[in-house]
């Protein structure tokens, strides 16, 4: 039935926060990786064109000196340069002559700078930058730089983008773990509210919080919903009381009845009586089931058979039906203006429905009074309208008197089913209509509202 | 009146054939639809009677085949489904008359009356007759006893109604039904009412009384 909260990992915010952390990485990862390779090829570039300014110097230094005053040269200038980053050696016929590094390489290809892994004289391997120029007499000189300084910041810079790229994965998620907990205390907030009122606790509405996010929003709508819910209950049973008074009442009389027409000593014309008025009973019982049958056949939604109906000639079969009624009550039917419509709509219905209009309207205005029909048209949409001077309905109970079984007065002694204006309300919605209850000032106008697209 | 009766519930069944037999009308009884089908064929009736729900045959197709087969015998359903659809395709379906459960033992007898009487009236009668009342179709005048009657025009098709079914009992939904086309129990019984206003015109200050009420049933006009 009711599901526990979800443990917090495996909680879709919290792994939705986790898909962050590889996309920060890269994100990252990419900014590092083109500042560093940007850098690396602005330095590598330095270096080459010092290497190459170097080799240029000494070319014209050694310009026809001969290999001893080469080597001399050589030697002064790494002299001069110990401790330095710059790498000379000279070979000749393969031998080193001047040198403060040493190689294990092949023969390297001339003119161009290559990167190679050295030798220091009197210090440690390290990776070196190196050109390389024929002199005259087959010797070559090799000219380079010392890299251990950008191999230095390339380390430094791949410690740092470990450490960020930890510390990143870190906070995702520190962050993950914290909204998800924000998240995951709003739905079990939720979830137990819910599951209170999933076990009986009716009356329980979901917290809300300061605020107009989305989680208040869920929580008032649901609070909305489960109100709309308890209306409906309540109703339910309201309607179920009322059918049980209603049925069991004419049950009880027929019962009764016919027992004391089994009484001994009844006499035939008693007995007679007796069993007429329980027929005259179940009768009762059997309208007021025609016409929850009815609504519930409405309200089920059967298909609509509609057909053109020409609404003042309803009307004036109205009028022809209760004329007498009214006469008989010392009331004056008559009709209003019948503006000419015709509408799509099922006669039968509408006859039933606009008959226990005029019906109630007789029925509930006093003596002397007068009862009006009129078909009206506001803007295209046609409106069959009951009218009468009766003491109306008050304001506060105009939604009650619709609920199935309502009678406005408690007793509920009075003849009729109830079910008057359920009946109309129901046929009102099989032909989208609306019915709306209007002060007549005095009295009551029931309207009973048409869409302009029923016109036929 | 020699009455089918095809009902598959054997104490609606019963009380059905009891009770018509008391009023004078002779009923054979069958429990199945194709034994109804085999009866109904083979000899005259007046009326049959049929149950919409029959197990072996559904009521609605048995009248359908006796109808293709020309049998032009008055039929009347008996039937739990009131919806107003439902009556339609029992009368498109050949039927003369649709009564809805629970049924008052008047009402059956009422209608097979007026479902005999309609089968066998002459056609194209221009005026009717009852006692000392007469009614013009015509003219639409009404006399009773040479005296001209002012009538309403309800008061007309009512009147004509009764006068259409003198000395059989009409039941107050018939004349609902027959009259307003209302096929639905009103709140208030206005049709007393109109009875009433038309007592005042027909019987008040004539003989004898020739609107009568049938307690239990509806009322009748006999002269």
């Amino acid at each position: 039935m009711a599901s526990r909260t979800p443990n917090l990992l495996r909680l879709a915010t919290f792994r939705h926060s986790l898909v962050a952390i590889p996309l920060n990485l890269i994100a990252g990862l990419s900014v590092v990786a083109f500042v560093y390779l940007s850098t690396q090829s602005i330095a590598m570039r330095r270096i080459d064109r010092d290497i190459t300014a170097e080799q240029v110097r000494l070319m014209e230094d050694l310009a026809d000196a001969s290999s001893d005053v080469t080597a001399e040269l050589i030697g002064e200038r790494i002299t001069l340069e110990r401790g330095s980053v710059r790498l000379y050696l000279l070979l000749s016929q393969g031998h080193p002559r001047a040198a403060n590094f040493t190689l294990d390489a092949p023969l390297l290809p001339p003119h161009a700078i290559t990167t190679l892994r050295v030798t220091r004289v009197g210090g440690s391997d390290v990776m070196a930058r190196l050109s390389v120029i024929h002199l005259n007499r087959g010797e070559l000189l090799v000219v380079g730089r010392d890299l251990t300084e950008q191999v230095g910041f390339r380390l430094i810079v791949e410690e740092t983008v470990m450490l960020a790229a930890g510390l990143t994965a870190f906070f995702a998620v520190l962050l993950g773990l914290i909204v998800s907990r924000s998240v995951l205390r709003r739905l079990s907030a939720i979830n137990a509210t819910v599951t209170g009122i999933l076990y009986g606790q009716m009356d329980r509405r979901i917290p809300i919080a300061g605020g107009e996010d989305e989680f208040n929003t869920l929580a008032q709508n649901i609070n909305a919903m489960l109100d709309r819910i308890d209306q409906s209950m309540a109703a339910t049973r309201e309607v179920t009381d009322n059918i049980a008074h209603d049925l069991r009442t004419p049950l009880n009389r027929i019962r009764v009845r016919l027992e004391l027409a089994l009484l001994p000593n009844t006499a035939g014309e008693e007995m007679e009586h007796a069993v007429m008025t329980a027929l005259e009973e179940a009768d009762m019982m059997s309208e007021t089931f025609e016409a929850l049958l009815t609504i519930a056949r409405l309200d089920n939604g059967i298909p609509a058979d509609f057909a053109p109906v020409d609404l003042p000639a309803l009307a004036d079969d109205l009028i022809d039906y209760f004329a007498p009624l009214a006469e008989e009550k010392d009331l004056t039917l008559r009709t209003g203006p019948l503006t000419p419509t015709v509408i799509m709509a099922d006669r039968h219905l509408l006859f039933q429905a606009f008959s226990n209009a005029v019906d109630n309207a007789i029925r509930y205005t006093p003596a002397g009074g007068t009862v009006t029909v009129s078909i009206e048209r506001t803007g295209g949409a046609p409106s069959f309208v009951v009218a009468d001077d009766g003491p109306g309905i008050p304001v506060e109970k105009r939604t009650d008197v619709l609920r199935r079984f309502h009678r406005l007065d408690t007793s509920r002694n009075q003849p009729g089913t109830g079910l008057g204006l359920s009946v109309v309300e129901a046929v009102a919605r099989h032909h989208q209509a609306q019915l709306l209850l209007e002060d007549n000032c005095p009295g009551l106008r029931l309207r009973l509202c048409f869409p302009a697209d029923s016109v036929s | 009146m020699r009455v089918l009766l095809i009902e598959d519930d054997r104490d609606i069944a019963d009380y059905l054939s009891r009770g018509l037999r008391e009023l004078g009308v002779v009923v054979d009884c069958v429990y199945d639809g194709n034994d109804g089908l085999h009866l109904a064929r083979g000899e005259e009736w007046d009326a049959i009677i049929v149950d919409r729900m029959l197990p072996s045959l559904d009521g609605l197709a048995l009248i359908r085949t006796l109808r293709g087969e020309g049998v032009a015998t008055p039929i009347l359903i008996l039937s739990a489904l009131s919806h107003v659809d439902e009556r339609i395709k029992g009368l498109k379906a050949g039927a003369d008359d649709y009564i809805i459960k629970p049924y008052a033992l008047a009402e059956v007898h009422a209608r097979l009356e007026a479902a005999d009487r309609r089968h066998k009236a002459p056609r194209g009668a221009c005026s009717l007759s009852v006692g000392d009342l007469n009614m013009d179709l015509e003219t639409r005048q009404v006399t009773r006893a040479g005296t001209p009657i002012a009538l309403h025009p309800r008061e007309f098709r009512l009147l004509e109604y009764l006068m259409r079914n003198a000395g059989r009992v009409v039941t107050r939904t018939m004349m609902r039904e027959a009259i307003w086309d209302y096929h639905f129990h009103p709140q208030t019984n206005t049709l007393d009412v109109h009875i009433s206003r038309l007592r005042q015109k027909i019987d008040s200050g004539f003989g004898a009384p020739m609107i009568h009420t049938v307690r239990g049933a509806g009322y009748c006009l006999r002269g």
